[in-house]
């Protein structure tokens, strides 16, 4: 990388950094992350349309992503789940939940050699489908599970 | 010591499971109406303003600086939220750095040695 190059990164995570300290306080979502965090996709009401958006209408489903979900929960609040992909070259697990208010759970990206595996604890609004969107070589696959939930009224 | 994000770690032969705890309310400003019986945007009695959503937005982790995983969250995982992850080639004495920003602003995170 040559000096002036070099120099020009500099200048810009400079300003960047600076814009993200005075954002900060104010409760805004800094620059650096706000060009990462999908802003539409997560706001974004329907499953089908959040899988168009991020471009995985046409995507293949795949048996090599495990989804380990308890069958029947009690509890919508904290449902665990484990997600992990045995694709060669796994970059990114999306997980979407049909039935809730804003589907889009969660987008992870994992580093091409790590382990394709990640185990949150989500919420879900009632019994759903559960879909996981894998992104692997840049060819998109998915998978899906139905979970019962219980919701115990209160 | 933060008493906001928790880690641990289990060795499963040669792979290491690390799992973070962070407390956190994952405020998503719905609430379960049962009458429509359906979440619905839940406004304040009084200023009839509605319940400012509260979540981490996104979480990093890094291996010894390297970059493990970077995760965008929406409301919808769990309050007081759980990841784990699994790490090849990791040993005793790595440094485990996970941090936080949720979508007020609000930073945390905290750094952990392998055992």
């Amino acid at each position: 990388m040559d000096a002036t190059k070099r120099q020009f990164l500099k200048n810009s995570t400079l300003t960047l950094g600076l814009v993200a300290a005075a954002t900060a306080g104010l409760g805004l979502v800094t620059p650096a992350f706000a060009a990462k965090w999908n802003r539409k996709a997560f706001k974004e009401r329907n499953a089908r349309s959040i899988m168009s958006r991020l471009g995985f209408d046409q995507a293949t489903n795949s048996s090599k992503i495990q989804i380990i979900a308890p069958h029947l929960t009690e509890s919508g609040g904290r449902v665990p789940m484990k997600i992990s992909s045995s694709i060669p070259g796994t970059e990114s697990i999306t997980l979407i939940v049909d039935k809730n208010y804003n589907p889009l759970t969660y987008q992870t990206e994992i580093p091409k050699d790590g382990i394709a595996f990640v185990a949150t604890h989500i919420k879900m609004a009632q019994s759903s489908n559960v879909h996981v969107l894998v992104r692997a070589n840049g060819k998109n696959y998915k998978h899906s599970k139905f979970v019962k939930v219980v919701i115990g009224g209160c | 010591m933060s008493s906001k994000t928790r880690v641990n770690s289990k060795w499963e032969d040669k792979i290491l499971l690390v799992r973070v705890l962070v407390r956190h309310p994952m405020e998503t400003g719905l609430r379960f109406d049962s009458d429509k019986h359906k979440m619905v945007v839940k406004r304040d009695k009084k200023t009839k303003k509605p319940i400012a959503p509260h979540f981490i937005q996104n979480i990093v982790a890094t291996h010894n600086g390297r970059t493990v995983v970077d995760a965008n969250w929406g409301a919808s995982v769990s309050s007081d939220p759980f990841l784990a992850f699994k790490l090849k080639n990791a040993k005793k004495g790595d440094k485990i750095n996970i941090r936080w920003v949720d979508n007020r602003g609000m930073k945390n995170g905290t750094t952990y040695i392998v055992e």
